[in-house]
């Protein structure tokens, strides 16, 4: 095999298992969206202490999707420390993560000059199929 | 059968004949698409989930917006150092330093981004090439040389091609090979995400069921067979580094997939696509064609 080949080849996979290895570590990624598709899917919104939906851009300049990805950033980030998987954390610890989450939602909206209001909650829509239909649960993840 | 794999092997990756003016093309193209996508101001001030080289430096001053306009200024005349050809070993790096700090603090905020990495990374391993072909006194400094040419090609495709088979590689991963079975699923996303931009706006506009998606789930072969042949295009993209008319081929193909999700789903793959426009449709070669005849292999040593 021509030598440009094998440098390529070696590079080439070089570079794959790097990415696969760093994650997300910018330039690298390992690309997870839509990695392990199954029968439920969810999202977050946020609304205020009546549960009345707030635009999340508009406040923080964050979208509804990066709220979601910054709980679950944050999530797996605690639930490293803490030695443990994310789903088997106890809920003092999910109900730290959304408190700080919020604080920081919070200083990213007084900062845009668009505050939020002082009580906030959290939701969480469960999708789910059922059969001939889709359905969507939402629950209150956490309230100010 | 062994001589058919070494027969495949051997069509692998072939280096390309570029010429001068494709080169300055691609370049000129390249430095556009990096221009227009690059912020026009960055909002960030802290990074309090730290990725890539911000887990060493503070990058927040980044987010102070007289210094990002200067940074901005700053990146324009790299790009059109760039564009110009001269002293690449020094230009591209440069270029591919000052691309990556921002989206770095940017990806820092707890919420990753995967639209940007596939510029940086394109930069960062067409730097590695000038790079080493510059340690061989390959490259040229005033002018690029036609085996420099042909390297920063195969880099950019491969960190392309290479982008989109590692996404391939995370689905089997993640989902413990059970992907392609469960991909008919895929489709509750498409709910998901309608409702995200509609909780992001609150615009009445986007409050509404997503067409299809129970038909989707209903349906789960014609499903898996849809999100699955996008996936197998993914997984092979690579084959076409260094080819053209595959190239062009597969390009088309693939940014025929990202405008069905784009319609599907709302979601926007822009600097994908210019990518795989730049270097895999190869816009600037069949663009050079039009005046130019084309040559052979490139020799290298």
């Amino acid at each position: 095999m021509p030598f440009h080949k094998r440098i390529l080849f070696v590079s080439f996979i070089a570079f794959i298992a790097f990415s696969l290895w760093a994650k997300e570590n910018y330039p690298f990624s390992h690309y997870p969206m839509y990695s392990d598709p199954d029968p439920t899917a969810f999202y977050h919104y946020l609304t205020d202490a009546e549960g009345k939906p707030l635009a999340t851009y508009a406040y923080t300049g964050k979208s509804a999707a990066q709220v979601g990805k910054i709980i679950r950033t944050r999530s797996i980030e605690r639930a490293k420390t803490l030695g443990t998987d994310a789903k088997k954390m106890p809920q003092a610890e999910w109900d730290a993560v959304c408190r700080d989450t919020l604080a920081y939602l919070h200083a990213q909206s007084q900062s845009n000059g668009t505050p939020l209001p002082v009580r906030v909650r959290i939701m969480r829509t469960d999708i789910r199929f059922e059969g001939d239909h889709v359905s969507e649960t939402p629950r209150v993840l956490f309230a100010e | 059968m062994k001589a058919l794999a070494q027969r495949a092997l051997d069509a692998l990756f072939p280096l390309p004949s570029v010429s001068t003016l494709e080169a300055v093309l691609t370049r000129l193209s390249l430095a556009y698409a990096l221009w227009y996508f690059f912020p026009l101001q960055m909002e960030q001030t802290t990074q309090p989930s730290p990725v890539g080289l911000a887990h060493w430096f503070d990058l927040t001053w980044l987010g102070d917006p007289a210094t990002f306009q200067a940074y901005r200024t700053g990146f324009l005349v790299a790009l059109l150092w760039y564009a110009s050809g001269v002293a690449l070993p020094f230009a591209l790096p440069v270029v591919t330093v000052l691309h990556v700090l921002p989206y770095t603090l940017f990806n820092s905020q707890a919420h990753p981004h995967h639209g940007y990495q596939i510029m940086s990374l394109t930069l960062l391993g067409m730097s590695v090439a000038v790079v080493v072909q510059a340690i061989k006194k390959q490259a040229g400094w005033l002018r690029p040389s036609a085996v420099l040419n042909a390297w920063l090609l195969l880099a950019a495709q491969l960190m392309v091609g290479g982008a989109y088979l590692i996404s391939v590689f995370s689905k089997m991963i993640l989902s413990g090979g059970m992907w392609f079975f469960n991909s008919h699923y895929v489709a509750l996303d498409f709910v998901k995400t309608a409702r995200q931009n509609y909780y992001s706006t609150l615009e009445p506009a986007l409050q509404f069921d997503p067409p299809g998606v129970v038909w989707l789930l209903n349906h789960a072969n014609l499903a898996r067979l849809f999100f699955g042949g996008g996936v197998l295009l993914e997984a092979v993209l690579w084959i076409a580094i260094g080819t053209r008319r595959l190239s062009l081929l597969m390009g088309v193909s693939v940014i025929v997939m990202h405008q069905s999700i784009q319609a599907l789903m709302g979601l926007n793959f822009h600097t994908h696509e210019a990518m795989v426009a730049v270097f895999f449709i190869n816009v600037p070669y069949w663009f050079s064609r039009l005046v130019e005849k084309p040559k052979g292999v490139v020799e290298t040593s």
